[in-house]
């Protein structure tokens, strides 16, 4: 059997408001099922690439396909592969969560019985299904992103597009909204989700691209992107017996960096501080060459490189300057 | 994948339409400024028109063709500040043109003092004054009556000095007073029955200004994102808020004319020019906002610049002074607006003529609304297309 068309094939996106290219050359490509991380400080171009991807802009240039359905040619397909949840809350503040749902429901095409299933469904999802027939002016700006995102999904598309959905969300909501994106990927759903909070796109997202005025600037799994600046995961171990010779033992393990020894953060205990590829694959040969020194491991942390160190070495800037 | 299908062009303006008008529905102050204003406002205008009100004002035409001094009398009493305050009184060129005053509705009555009135009296020759009115305007005419009633007795107490004077017997001169009532089927009554109108197109105009105002906040809140993201002809969304400007803007229109018929007795005239009237004006109001709108960036200058253009439409147009009346340059400015075309016609159809003689007004309104469709449809679609 083929191998299902990506949820979504762009290539080559440009745009530009004047002399300002705001996307230059950006190229994604998102497979059914996956979920992809478009992260960026604000300004970025994030929300531009995303409004051309769903034809809200004029391109000047690039192509766009959507679960193999061409978004010039048969946009009509293209369309309704995908679902967009805006970055503001896009809903009517004087209808009831039902009533919006229903009329975005109806823009898609669904009808009579079937729409007031998924709605009953897509109500029951984001735990609003006491409180549809309120009016969404009456709702909390959590309870409105989650019918926000539920109008995305009403209509069940191949590939779903969040932009910035947490923006303004308190913590609990955030969480919800977080561990619900993270249940329709596991689904099945196609994600692309865009950010600027590097903790989001890093928790839910299996591939992340990094973009900067206007271009991709990097793009790979989590794993991928640190490993390209040649960034190291940190391993502190708090070790009980003779430290020096802990230190040679640890020094010795095969793909081991530099190792130092340094008080902890409260200036107690001292610390065994070091520098690996990939800590979680040694780790094991780490424990082992201590033991092997008769050294007893109190406390393990292991301290990975986060994909705001990725955006700083590519950029020289924070993610949110 | 999905498994719908996308609503077309038709479908989706309909429902984009249907939504439009439940926000409309459930927002008080659209009910209150589409219905409730309009026809409270021209039954105030209506009563204080009728006399009603405690400041009575009427208008009297006067056409003296004696040159004598009870002529000149005459002339110097109701052009004097004994009428000063409630009534306007405008001099006319002769007996025809004091009846087709009155025909027209510009003046409430008309009074005629033949030629040789004077000489007449003086001689103790039968002598009139006659007072032409408008039957429906029964106050107005019995001031006029009365007040040629008492010009009268006085020009037979001169007459009776006359002769005293000349040393001949007293002349008893009868009532030299007539009262002719104009045909009431030719009487243009169109004062009671022009605020109806008039103030269901002033009330239209915000009604019709919604629309555009709803397609910038759709965009600044981001509906109008989610909406063309989906599978729908952009074009759908202007086609579905013009529908639903044109339904709740002839819903407002009709239920000032029903309303006005009902409780005031109004009569708009002929159906179908009402309606012909009443589309074309929306359409060119529709045409003028939504091109105003793309002049704007926001929601709120939208407000402001609609708003500008309303007042001053409605100013110049005759919403608030029938247009059929304007002097001058006032009434050329008027004829140049929606408003005051679709006032004209209306004034045509109250007076009782036939609907062609609102093809015109249609015709410029419609111009109006092609012009301005063109300048504002481009503009729009980038609104729209961002």
């Amino acid at each position: 059997m083929a191998d299902p068309s990506p949820a979504l094939a762009a290539a080559g996106l440009r745009k530009a408001f004047g002399d300002r290219v705001a996307v230059d050359d950006v190229t994604i490509r998102i497979a059914a099922g996956e979920s992809y991380g478009l992260l960026g400080p604000n300004g970025a171009g994030k929300t531009t690439t995303i409004n051309l991807l769903l034809g809200l802009l004029v391109r000047d240039g690039g192509t766009v396909a959507v679960a193999g359905a061409d978004l010039d040619s048969d946009p009509g397909s293209a369309r309704r592969a995908i679902g967009f949840v805006p970055q503001e809350v896009a809903l009517y503040p004087d209808l009831t969560a039902r009533e919006n749902l229903r009329f975005f429901g109806r823009l898609y095409g669904l009808r009579r019985a079937a729409l007031e299933e998924r709605i009953s469904e897509a109500l029951d999802l984001i735990g609003l299904a006491d409180r549809a027939d309120e009016q969404v002016e009456t709702y909390s700006g959590g309870m409105r992103r989650r019918v926000n995102i539920a109008a995305g999904l009403l209509h069940r598309p191949s590939l779903l597009v969040l932009d910035e959905p947490t923006v303004g969300v308190d913590p609990q909501s955030r969480n919800a909204i977080l561990e619900g994106v993270a249940r329709l990927n596991a689904e099945g759903l196609a994600i692309l989700y865009t950010s600027h909070y590097m903790e989001e796109v890093e928790r839910l997202c299996d591939r992340v691209g990094i973009i900067d005025r206007g271009r991709m600037i990097a793009e790979g799994t989590r794993r991928e992107l640190i490993t390209a600046i040649g960034s190291h995961d940190r391993v502190d171990l708090v070790v009980d017996g003779d430290l020096e010779a802990a230190r040679t033992a640890l020094a010795g393990v095969p793909e081991v960096g530099e190792v130092v020894a340094a008080p902890d953060a409260e200036g107690g205990a001292t610390v065994l501080r070091a520098l690996a590829e990939d800590a979680r694959t040694l780790l094991p040969a780490m424990l082992q060459a201590l033991d092997g020194a008769g050294a007893a491991v109190t406390s393990v942390q292991v301290v990975e490189p986060n994909l705001e160190a990725v955006f700083l070495h590519l950029t020289g800037r924070a993610l949110r300057d | 994948m999905t498994d719908v299908q996308g609503p077309g062009l038709l479908r989706a303006a309909g429902i984009i339409a249907a939504r439009d008008l439940r926000s409309r529905l459930r927002d008080r102050s659209v009910l209150v400024v589409a219905f409730v204003a309009p026809l409270a406002l021209s039954t105030i205008l209506s009563l204080a028109l009728s006399g009603g009100g405690d400041g009575f004002a009427t208008s009297y035409g006067l056409a003296v063709a004696d040159d004598g001094p009870l002529g000149e009398g005459f002339t110097a009493l109701v052009t004097g500040p004994a009428l000063g305050d409630f009534a306007e009184v405008t001099v006319l060129d002769d007996a025809a043109a004091a009846e087709r005053a009155v025909v027209d509705g510009d003046v409430a009555a008309a009074w005629v003092v033949p030629d040789g009135f004077s000489a007449a009296v003086m001689a103790g020759d039968p002598a009139t004054v006659e007072v032409i009115s408008d039957p429906s305007a029964e106050t107005s005419s019995a001031i006029a009556t009365s007040i040629a009633e008492g010009f009268v007795a006085r020009a037979n107490a001169a007459g009776i000095a006359a002769a005293l004077a000349g040393g001949g017997p007293p002349v008893q001169v009868e009532p030299a007073i007539t009262l002719t009532r104009a045909d009431p089927e030719e009487v243009r009554d169109v004062a009671g029955s022009y605020f109806g109108p008039s103030m269901a197109l002033f009330f239209t105009f915000f009604v019709v200004g919604f629309g555009p105002r709803s397609l910038v906040r759709e965009r600044d809140q981001g509906t109008l994102a989610r909406i063309l993201a989906a599978p729908v002809p952009p074009a759908a969304v202007l086609v579905g808020k013009s529908i639903a400007v044109m339904v709740i803007s002839l819903a407002c229109i009709g239920v000032m004319w029903l309303g006005t018929s009902v409780l005031l007795g109004a009569s708009w005239g002929a159906p179908v020019g009402v309606v012909a009237l009443s589309v074309a004006f929306v359409l060119a109001v529709a045409a003028i906002t939504g091109f105003v709108a793309t002049l704007a960036d926001t929601e709120r200058q939208v407000d402001g610049l609609t708003s500008m253009v309303v007042f001053s439409l409605a100013l110049l147009g005759g919403n608030f002074i029938q247009v059929d009346r304007l002097p001058g340059v006032l009434a050329d400015i008027a004829t140049a607006t929606p408003n005051g075309q679709a006032l004209l016609g209306f004034v045509d159809l109250i007076a009782g003529e036939p609907v062609a003689s609102v093809l015109p007004n249609v015709g410029l309104m419609l111009a109006v609304a092609v012009v301005f469709g063109v300048l504002a449809l481009p503009r729009l679609r980038r609104v729209v297309s961002g």
